[in-house]
Order: structure tokens, then sequence, then C-alpha cells
């Protein structure tokens, strides 16, 4: 669920019973929010297992002045990368010098080179005029 | 001695590391108090760094005395040039900065360290201590390499929006 700039937007994983039942549920879905002017759409999935191989879990801070094309330049580079996002949150404070925050868990995969991908975000950092911060972070589970 | 205006983002000036000091002279001395003023100044304020008054140089000024989390302290100090000789341990803890007002986040920082450089009469200090004092010598510490604690969090559920009640 987010919250940006007083739009809000939510995305569901559920089980239907049947292919039927989906393609109902969006109908129902869609008179039910008619008041409240929401844009709702329900598509069926292929059930994704994840990459057989684990990746090295990094942390990604992206921070600074906010701007157009932040998460598209960042999540861009990741994917020629082949980085993988597991979960991505943004913030976004109000005024005329509005503070974006973009904080990405990421799985790198294990032959990447690391140094290269830390010199490309902090390239790209420079460039948007942000700050970026990207480390591996303990992935132990106690 | 004076209250200096204290650097925020989105101005990235607060990212970069700051340099160190060397023997201390009336101009440091002067930053001690700008440094001193300008934490009092909050009074939410524990602990102010250089480059958060736009002075990138190795110094910061600290007093966790009257904060509710505090346990042992040693009140108000100021250090030029401090390094980190010994840190362990581990407490994950919800912190603030002046220079991100709208943000809070939950940062793992060792909980006893032992911090060595100049006091304000230009002689060693050595300061050991644990729990708050800990995280907030390294916070500021953080600020001399040009880290914030959005650097340090480690998972994106970490950082939190300040709510702004009107």
């Amino acid at each position: 669920m987010s919250l940006l700039r007083g739009h809000f937007s939510m995305m569901l994983i559920v089980d239907a019973p049947t292919d039927q039942a989906a393609a109902q549920l969006e109908t129902d879905l869609v008179q039910a929010t008619e008041a409240l002017g929401l844009v709702v759409t329900v598509r069926s999935i292929e059930d994704v297992h994840g990459s057989a191989e684990p990746g090295t879990p990094w942390m990604i801070s992206v921070y600074g002045a906010d701007q157009p094309g932040i998460v598209y330049r960042v999540t861009d580079l990741l994917a020629r990368n082949n980085v993988n996002i597991v979960d991505v949150t943004t913030h976004v404070t109000e005024g005329d010098e509005a503070v974006y925050t973009m904080l990405i868990e990421a799985s790198v995969p294990k032959d990447t080179d690391e140094t290269l991908l830390s010199r490309s975000l902090a390239n790209l950092a420079e460039e948007l005029g942000v700050a970026c911060t990207a480390r591996p972070v303990d992935g132990t589970v106690l | 001695m004076a209250v200096r205006p204290v650097v925020r983002l989105p101005d990235l000036a607060i990212k970069k590391p700051s340099l160190p000091v060397g023997p201390l002279s009336g101009r440091h001395v002067a930053l001690a108090a700008d440094l001193v003023d300008t934490m009092r100044a909050s009074p939410a304020c524990v602990g102010l760094a250089a480059p958060q008054i736009g002075r990138h140089l190795r110094a910061f000024a600290l007093d966790v005395s009257n904060h509710p989390k505090t346990s042992n302290h040693h009140g108000e100090f100021v250090m030029f040039d401090p390094v980190v000789v010994l840190a362990d341990g581990e407490d994950l803890v919800r912190e603030g900065c002046m220079s991100v007002p709208d943000f809070t986040g939950d940062v793992a920082r060792p909980d006893h360290v032992v911090v060595e450089g100049l006091g304000l009469d230009g002689k060693q200090l050595r300061i050991e201590t644990a729990g708050f004092e800990a995280r907030a010598l390294l916070h500021e510490i953080d600020h001399l390499d040009g880290l914030l604690f959005l650097d340090r969090v480690a998972s994106p559920s970490d950082v939190f929006k300040r709510r702004v009640y009107r």
C-alpha cells in the first residue's frame, strides 16, 4: 500500500478458486468501488518461483532533492546488472525543498563485480544530484 | 560564538567528508563555541557535528546528560579528530537527526565504544562509554564521514516519515 501526494495505491496477490472467479472479482470490485473513483484491475498471474541461485543481500539508500526519474534511472541500472529488487520503499516530503528517499533491499547475483556495481551507482547518483549508499548487509537469520 | 543555521537535506553538503583539524587554534575554539550554541538552541538536540553547520572539519559537540534514554554519560564535551579505537556489542535504536528533520530510522550500532581525539584544551581526550551516549558518539562521527542514519539502515522498513500533526 502506498500514499503518494494524496494518491493511494494498493497491490494484492490473492488466490481465487477459478479463473472465472477472477474475472468476476474484477467486475465486483469495480462496481463496489465506483463511488470512491478508483482504478481497479484484476489479472491472473503465473506462479513465479524465486530464482534458483540466492544472491548477496544489499541495502541501497538513495535520497536527495525530489525530481522525476530517480526511480526509473536507479531501477534501470539495477535491472541491467541483473540485480533483483526484493523490497523498495519510497518517501517524499512536502514543500519547496522536498526530500525524496528510496530504500531498496536488493539481491545481487553472486558473480557480480561488486566494485563496478558500486561505482556505477555512485556515478549515477552524481549525475542525478542525489546521494546513494549501497552496501552488502548481513543476511544472517537467527 | 553563535547559533548557526543547520544544513539539512536536500542540501547534499551534509554528505561531504570532513578534514582533520590537527593542532588546535583560536578558530577551532570558536567553532566549538558555535557547535555548543547551535546544539543548545534546539532542546531535542544532543549532538552536533561541524559539517552540520557547514564547516567540514572533524569536530563535534555532544551532551546527552538530559536525555531520558541516557545511562552513563560525560556531560557536555567537544572533540576534534575522533578515532573509534574500540566498538563492540550491538543495539537497535530509532534515531533522528537535525539534518534529516522529516525522518527517523532504526539503526544497529555497537553499544560500547572507546573514542580518542583532542579536547578543547588541545590535549588527548579518551571517552569510554556505552548505551545512548555511545550511539550519539557514533552518529556524530558518521557525520564527519558524510554518513547519515539513512545510510546505515538495514532494510527499507527501518525508515519512518515523521508525522506532522496540524
